[in-house]
């Protein structure tokens, strides 16, 4: 495996403290075990010899220059992964790095891909050129092996130049060997001791033999140096799952116009029809990607509500979402920006396309409710937001509010409810409308156990010319035990207004019951 | 004007000319704006399951129709929701297809949510029922999405848009005209008037058609029962008389009793008015 790691230092962005001169080196520091350590430095104050980790006191005796500010780790690692994110455009596989001090950077995977950009060469050097243009100063190795990568990105001195730090296919093992024993990825008190024993550089340690040094130190040092000679299989942990289809449009010049990104869009969902009819594929959840000049990146969902593969559908939908309000601002802001110069249609969620579909599309065709109804859900979804067209599901439970939920309509399915189950409403009439939540009531009854005659709900009176019930709906004993059984009666005014109330909890219990109403019928 | 020097009156009268000619595009515009009459051919018609609602019903209540519902009173909401459902399952029964509910984004109304098991009393069971909540500009556009779209027997719109505007509106009445689809919209009862609806039904609870408490159990609330009454209906005076109807969840047909008939409660006019002016006055 070809990996590179490109290790991101300062990102000027974050710089919460002022850099005074553009020319005086920088570090952000964290507290650690009560002294300040470094926690990443710029290319300026790296040349000098400070590297993260070093002491802020050991740092500023050395560069009395320093610049210095606090770290703030968290926004630092959601910066950089933001950053791994928008590096999907030079390789799909990016897994996040752990440094000794958390995240520091990040892995891209460029097995068979540098010939895309002109060879390995080519690659790093447009990666860290588009970094410098983000303000980010990176460094950045490609190896034979993530570790190895990782190992080069932080001490081999090449990195720091603008074209990056590559080591040769094969010659992994004597580039390592020139740097410190830190370049291996090993716990720190194992490097603690190693360093006493005066095995400094990971020569020394390769030349020490392998039995010695496992029932010394156990097996962690072995493990951390086949791992980056490539000897050994490496965890990798992709950030974004493997798509099995994507179209990526890259534009010779920037976008900035609605009609040049519709055009772009139009040739995308093209290209992408062909992709998915050889796969026999229909998309379910399509992401529509727009990358920034700048370096942000503007994403949209579309959710289908069935698998779909027609170019003109995705057009619709799409041109539907990038109307919504919150599209076109960010649309505008990149344009603004200066543009977009990738834009890639991935889908992210796809099923095995169903032929029975391609007839819907022929007018003489009758039209099945289920297909219509998912033909709309999709436009409604466009504009509203994802599964914001909704279906009515049934659950076998007794309580009302736990008997029927909304989803999705592609989820709510057609109806699987037998005779007599608790949503039949032969068996069962249910009112129109449920409270979210049982509303108290003040009801008299004529008996303790029988239905009101007259209660009072938000303070307006209702007398009950006639009942029926009870209906005992009792919770689920071994789940709810703090539910009480509840007898539920259907009442209906003189004028002929229908309620559902229940009584909670039996008469003589302690605490006494307690009268709710519930639903309103038409 | 014959005082006029020549050449004035030559400007005049082209001037004039051109009057006419913007006035007759006006006219053409409107003519070609204007929606097309409700067809009452018996291929639109819902049916109701009973002659004399038929002959009461069928010029307003047809496919392509415009129907608003409106509570006589407050407590009378969930009855006139429940009106605006059962002629949504009327025409699903007639046409087949789906039925869309639109609902106001946070809830149509302050008397909880639509329960999926109460829907099934008007023929609505979950293969036959999309819900979409929207807010104002988009829950109008959902509804024409859905009046628009094939195989849709209707739409019911839930408490929207407060205040709407007239070629939103005509908009949407077009929509169901060209589809067939019906669109009831049950306003809340301090909403607007929806303008160019078909018909404007006032509707207010009943009670049960089982006089004799004995005859229990009726299934109360299976077998809502309403009182309606017509207050407008387009291109026709509309039929100013209070019809007891009452909902049959097996069938899904409504049938009319006049032995219902309630002679206690005030007529529903009496009560529907005031609201209705004190809301055109604002």
């Amino acid at each position: 495996m070809r990996a590179r790691a490109p290790l991101s230092t300062a990102d000027n962005a974050l710089d919460p403290g002022p850099k005074s001169a553009a020319e005086r080196p920088f570090a952000v520091v964290v507290a650690q075990a009560g002294a300040q350590i470094l926690h990443g430095t710029d290319l300026l104050a790296a040349a000098a010899g400070l590297y993260p980790g070093m002491s802020l006191a050991d740092a500023r005796a050395r560069l009395p220059s320093l610049v210095f500010a606090p770290a703030d780790v968290a926004a630092e690692a959601a910066a950089l992964r933001r950053l791994a994110a928008w590096c999907e455009r030079w390789s799909p596989r990016i897994a996040m790095s752990q440094g000794p001090r958390g995240l520091d950077g990040f892995v891209l995977d460029a097995t068979n891909l540098a010939h895309l950009f002109g060879g390995e060469a080519g690659l790093l050097t447009d990666l860290l050129a588009r970094l410098r243009g983000l303000g980010v100063e990176a460094r950045a190795a490609i190896a034979d092996s993530a570790a190895a990568a990782w190992a080069g990105a932080r001490f081999d001195v090449a990195a720091l130049s603008p074209t990056g730090a590559i080591w040769p296919a094969g010659e992994t093992g004597r580039q390592l060997a020139q740097l410190p024993i830190e370049a291996l990825d090993l716990p720190a008190n194992i490097v603690a001791e190693l360093k006493i024993l005066g095995v400094k550089t990971v020569r020394a340690l390769q030349r020490l033999p392998r039995a010695e040094l496992a029932r010394r130190f156990g097996p962690e040092p072995g493990q951390a140096l086949d791992a980056a000679l490539g000897a050994a299989p490496e965890g990798f942990e992709p950030i974004i799952a493997p798509h099995p289809v994507r179209v990526r449009l890259r534009a010779e010049a920037p976008v900035i116009s609605d009609a040049q990104i519709f055009a772009a869009l139009e040739k995308g969902l093209a290209r992408l029809q062909v992709r998915l009819t050889q796969k026999d594929l229909g998309a379910r959840l399509l992401s529509l990607r727009f990358y920034r000049t700048d370096g942000a990146l503007a994403e949209t969902m579309l959710r289908l509500a069935r698998p779909e593969r027609e170019a003109a559908i995705f057009s619709r939908l799409a041109r539907e979402r990038l109307a919504t309000p919150d599209c076109a601002a960010a649309l505008g802001a990149g344009v603004d920006a200066g543009g977009f110069d990738l834009i890639e249609l991935l889908v992210a969620e796809s099923a095995p396309f169903d032929a029975r579909q391609a007839a819907f599309a022929a007018p003489s065709a009758p039209i099945d409710p289920r297909d219509a109804g998912a033909a709309l859900a999709q436009t409604l979804d466009a504009r509203l937001g994802m599964d914001r067209a909704q279906g009515v599901v049934f659950f076998p439970e007794w309580l009302p509010e736990e008997a029927s939920k909304r989803a999705g309509f592609a989820q709510s399915g057609p109806a699987t409810l037998s005779p007599g189950a608790p949503g039949d409403p032969l068996l069962r009439p249910r009112p129109l409308f449920l409270l979210a939540a049982p509303e108290p009531i003040e009801a008299m009854a004529e008996a303790p156990d029988g239905p009101p005659w007259q209660f009072r709900w938000r303070r307006r009176l209702h007398r009950v010319a006639r009942a029926e019930g009870p209906e005992r709906l009792a919770p689920n004993w071994r789940t709810e035990t703090a539910q009480r059984t509840r007898d539920y009666y259907r009442v209906e005014t003189p004028e002929g207004r229908r309620f559902w109330v229940f009584r909670a909890g039996f008469y003589g219990d302690s605490p006494a019951p307690r009268w709710y109403l519930h639903g309103i019928g038409a | 004007m014959s005082a006029l020097p020549g050449a004035h009156a030559d400007l005049l009268a082209a001037a004039k000319g051109a009057r006419k000619a913007r006035a007759r595009r006006a006219l053409a515009a409107i003519a070609a704006d204007a929606i097309a009459p409700l067809s009452a051919a018996a291929d639109r018609r819902l049916g109701f399951g009973d002659p004399r609602l038929d002959e009461a019903w069928s010029q307003a209540l047809c496919a392509g129709a415009v129907i608003e519902t409106r509570p006589a009173a407050y407590d009378d909401l969930a009855a006139s929701v429940g009106f605006a459902f059962a002629l949504a399952g009327r025409a699903r029964k007639a046409r087949g297809g789906l039925i869309l509910a639109v609902e106001r984004q946070g809830g149509a109304f302050d008397i909880g949510g639509l329960d999926g098991a109460g829907l099934r009393s008007f023929g609505l069971d979950p293969a036959a029922l999309m819900i979409v909540r929207a807010r104002g500009e988009e829950a109008l556009w959902a509804c024409a999405q859905g009046l628009r779209a094939p195989g849709l027997a209707g739409v019911v719109a839930l408490g929207l848009a407060e205040q709407l505007d007239l070629s939103a509106m005509r908009r949407l009445q077009r929509a169901a005209r060209e589809s067939g689809a019906i669109l009831a919209w049950a306003a809340g009862p301090r909403a607007a008037l929806f303008a160019p609806a078909d018909a404007r039904l006032c509707v207010a609870a009943a009670p049960c058609r089982a006089a004799d408490p004995a005859a229990l159990p009726v299934l109360l609330g299976a077998r809502p029962s309403w009182r309606v009454r017509m207050t407008r209906l387009r291109a026709a005076a509309p039929v100013f008389e209070d019809l007891l109807v009452e909902w049959d969840h097996e069938t899904l047909c409504f049938r009319l009793d006049a032995a219902l008939a309630d002679r206690s409660r005030p007529p529903l006019d009496a009560r529907a008015r005031p609201s209705l002016h004190r809301r055109q006055r604002a």
